[in-house]
C-alpha cells in the first residue's frame, strides 16, 4: 500500500506543466527580450546623444577667409590672441601653415604653396567651464573686430541635429517598448481566457466543492504569475547578456570591430540606468501579468456563471 | 433544509424539463430521486446544487432564498452540500488522494490537518492502495468510489448523489449504500438519484421523489 507523505504538498489546482503554459512562457520570454532591448536602447540613445552633444558643444571653430589686401597670417594670430584671452575659452590653437599644408596634402598634393591659393585658416578652441551665451556673444564680436572675414562656428546647428536625431531614436525605442508591452498584455489576456476555457471543468468542480470565485481567481493569477516570472526572467537575462556582450565587443581593443563600432556609434557602454531599466521592466511585466490575469479570470468567471 | 416551490426549468425556448416542482427535504432525511432515463433527475439535482437557475418558482436552501444569494452566499451554501456526479468529475491532473482532499483544501485547511481523515476514508471505500493513482488509471468503480469519498470528506449536511452505484459491483453497491445510510444516521440528509428499482425496493421505508413528465411526485414511505 502506498503511504501518503506526512508533509503532503498543497494541491496544485491548475495543471502547471502543459503545452499552453510552455508556449505562453516562450512568447513572454521573447516579448520581454524585445521590451528590454527597447528600454535599454532608449536609455543608451539618450545617454550617447547627450555625450555626443556635450563633446561637440565644448568646441568652437573660427574660419578666417583670405581677402584682397589682408595679411591672413596676421589676422589668424590676432584672432588666436583674442580667443585665447577670452574667459570663455580654456585652450585655443591655430594650425600652422605647415600643419595645414600636411592636412591638405592628400587632396592637393605635396610641395604646396598656400600663399597662391585662397585657403582659409582655422582657429579651434575648447570652451571653459565659465562659457555661457553672453561670453560667447562677446567673443563673437571681438573676433569680428579682429578679422572682418572670420566666421564663428559654435556647432549649434550640428548639436541640434544630433540631439534631434537622438531624441527621435529614443522616442522610437520608447514607442516600440510601449507596443511590445501592449502585445504582452494582450497575450496574457488571451492566454488567461484560453486557460480558463480549457479549465472550465476544473472551475466547475472547484465551485461544487466549495471554492469561492476569489479563491479560484487567485489560483489562476498565481499560475500566470509563475509563468510570467519564468518568461520575463529568461527574456530579461537574455537582454542583459546581449548588452554585456555588445559592451565587451566594444571594449575589445582600439582596433578591429570594437574600434569601428566606437567610431560609428560612440561608446556602447550601457549606463547603470539601463540595467536598472531592464530589471524594472521585468518586474513591471510580472506585476502587469498578475493584474491582467486576475481581472480577466474574474471577468471570465462572471461569463461562466 | 431544502424547499422547492413551483419550480420550473426550460432551456431556451424549449419545453419545460421540470414543471411546477414543489417539495421539501427535511434535515436528516433519506430519499431516492427516481424516474425513467431522461426524466430530469440530473437536472433536478443541478437545481438543488444551485448550478442552474430556475426559470420559475422559488428555491430555498438552508433557510435562504437561492435567488438572492450573492457569490459568497452561494459558496457558503455549496460547502454544506456534497455531490457525487454521474460522470465522477475527478480532476485528471490530481491523484486520488488529492481529489478526495480537494473540498478540505479549498476551505483553507492545511494538508497535514486532513491527512488522516482522507487516508481513512480512502481505505474505507477500498482505495487504500490507490492514493497516488491518477483518475486515468482507475476503473469506473474506483472512480465512483473516489467521487463518493470526495463528496463525503467535508461531512456535508446534504448529500446529492447521481447514480452513485451505477459503476460498481453489487457487493460494493451495498457497501456504498450502507455508507450513505450511516451518513444519514449521523445527521446528513441524503438524496440518491437512481433508476435501479431493485436497489430502491430493498429500502422500502425510504421516501421517493418520482419525476414523471417533468413533475415531481412525492411518495412517502409507510414509516421511516
Amino acid at each position: 500500500m502506498t503511504e501518503v507523505d506526512p508533509d503532503a504538498r498543497p494541491i496544485t489546482l491548475i495543471p502547471h506543466d502543459n503545452a499552453a503554459g510552455r508556449s505562453l512562457m516562450a512568447v513572454i520570454a521573447i516579448l520581454t527580450f524585445l521590451a528590454c532591448l527597447c528600454a535599454g536602447g532608449a536609455v543608451w540613445f539618450a545617454s550617447a546623444t547627450s555625450a555626443w552633444g556635450f563633446d561637440v558643444a565644448r568646441e568652437i571653430t573660427i574660419q578666417i577667409k583670405p581677402h584682397t589686401g589682408a595679411d591672413i597670417d596676421a589676422e589668424t594670430a590676432k584672432v588666436l590672441t583674442v580667443v585665447a584671452q577670452s574667459p570663455a575659452i580654456s585652450s585655443a590653437q591655430a594650425p600652422s601653415r605647415e600643419a595645414t599644408q600636411k592636412m591638405l596634402a592628400p587632396w592637393l598634393g605635396s610641395g604646396l604653396d598656400l600663399t597662391v591659393l585662397p585657403i582659409p585658416r582655422l582657429v579651434t578652441a575648447t570652451l571653459s567651464r565659465q562659457a555661457d551665451a553672453a561670453a560667447l556673444d562677446a567673443l563673437r564680436a571681438q573676433v569680428a573686430q579682429a578679422a572682418a572675414n572670420a566666421t564663428f562656428d559654435d556647432h549649434v546647428v550640428w548639436v541640434s541635429h544630433i540631439t534631434g536625431a537622438g531624441r527621435s531614436l529614443t522616442l522610437l525605442a520608447g514607442l516600440l517598448f510601449a507596443l511590445v508591452v501592449a502585445a504582452i498584455g494582450i497575450a496574457i489576456a488571451f492566454a488567461t481566457r484560453a486557460a480558463m476555457a480549457g479549465a472550465r471543468e476544473i472551475v466547475e468542480v472547484l465551485h461544487f466543492v466549495g471554492a469561492s470565485d476569489g479563491y479560484i481567481t487567485r489560483h489562476f493569477q498565481r499560475y500566470f504569475l509563475l509563468v510570467s516570472a519564468r518568461g520575463t526572467g529568461i527574456g530579461g537575462v537574455a537582454a542583459l547578456m546581449m548588452f554585456l556582450v555588445a559592451e565587451g565587443l566594444a571594449h575589445r581593443g582600439d582596433s578591429g570591430d570594437g574600434a569601428a563600432m566606437a567610431v560609428l556609434l560612440g561608446s556602447l557602454h550601457l549606463p547603470l540606468a539601463g540595467y536598472v531599466a531592464i530589471v524594472g521592466v521585468c518586474a513591471a511585466l510580472v506585476a502587469m501579468a498578475g493584474v491582467f490575469s486576475r481581472r480577466v479570470a474574474a471577468a471570465q468567471l462572471r461569463v461562466f456563471y | 433544509m431544502l424547499r422547492f416551490e413551483g419550480v420550473g426549468l426550460r432551456y431556451g425556448t424549449g419545453a419545460e424539463i421540470i414543471r411546477d416542482a414543489s417539495f421539501e427535504v427535511a434535515p436528516q432525511s433519506f430519499q431516492f430521486l427516481t424516474g425513467p432515463s431522461g426524466a430530469g433527475k440530473t437536472t433536478l439535482l443541478r437545481l438543488m446544487l444551485l448550478s442552474l437557475k430556475p426559470t420559475g418558482g422559488r428555491i430555498e436552501m438552508f433557510g435562504r432564498n437561492a435567488a438572492t444569494l450573492d457569490a459568497e452566499g452561494l459558496t457558503q451554501v455549496r460547502r454544506r452540500i456534497g455531490v457525487v456526479f454521474q460522470d465522477f468529475r475527478l480532476l485528471d491532473h490530481l491523484t486520488t488522494y488529492e481529489n478526495v482532499a480537494l473540498p478540505l483544501f479549498v476551505q483553507g485547511r492545511s494538508p497535514k490537518s486532513y491527512r488522516d481523515e482522507v487516508g481513512e476514508l480512502l481505505k474505507w471505500v477500498g482505495l487504500g492502495d490507490k492514493f497516488d493513482a491518477h483518475p486515468n488509471v482507475l476503473s469506473g468503480g474506483e472512480k465512483q468510489r473516489a467521487a463518493i469519498a470526495r463528496a463525503l470528506i467535508a461531512r456535508p449536511e446534504l448529500l446529492l448523489a447521481d447514480e452513485p452505484t451505477g459503476n460498481v459491483d453489487p457487493e460494493m453497491a451495498w457497501r456504498l449504500l450502507r455508507l450513505f445510510v450511516e451518513l444519514h444516521r449521523s445527521g446528513t440528509s441524503v438524496i440518491i438519484a437512481t433508476h435501479d428499482h431493485a436497489l430502491m425496493d430493498s429500502f422500502s421505508t425510504v421516501r421517493r421523489l418520482l419525476i414523471v413528465d417533468g413533475q415531481v411526485q412525492v411518495q412517502e414511505p409507510l414509516s421511516v
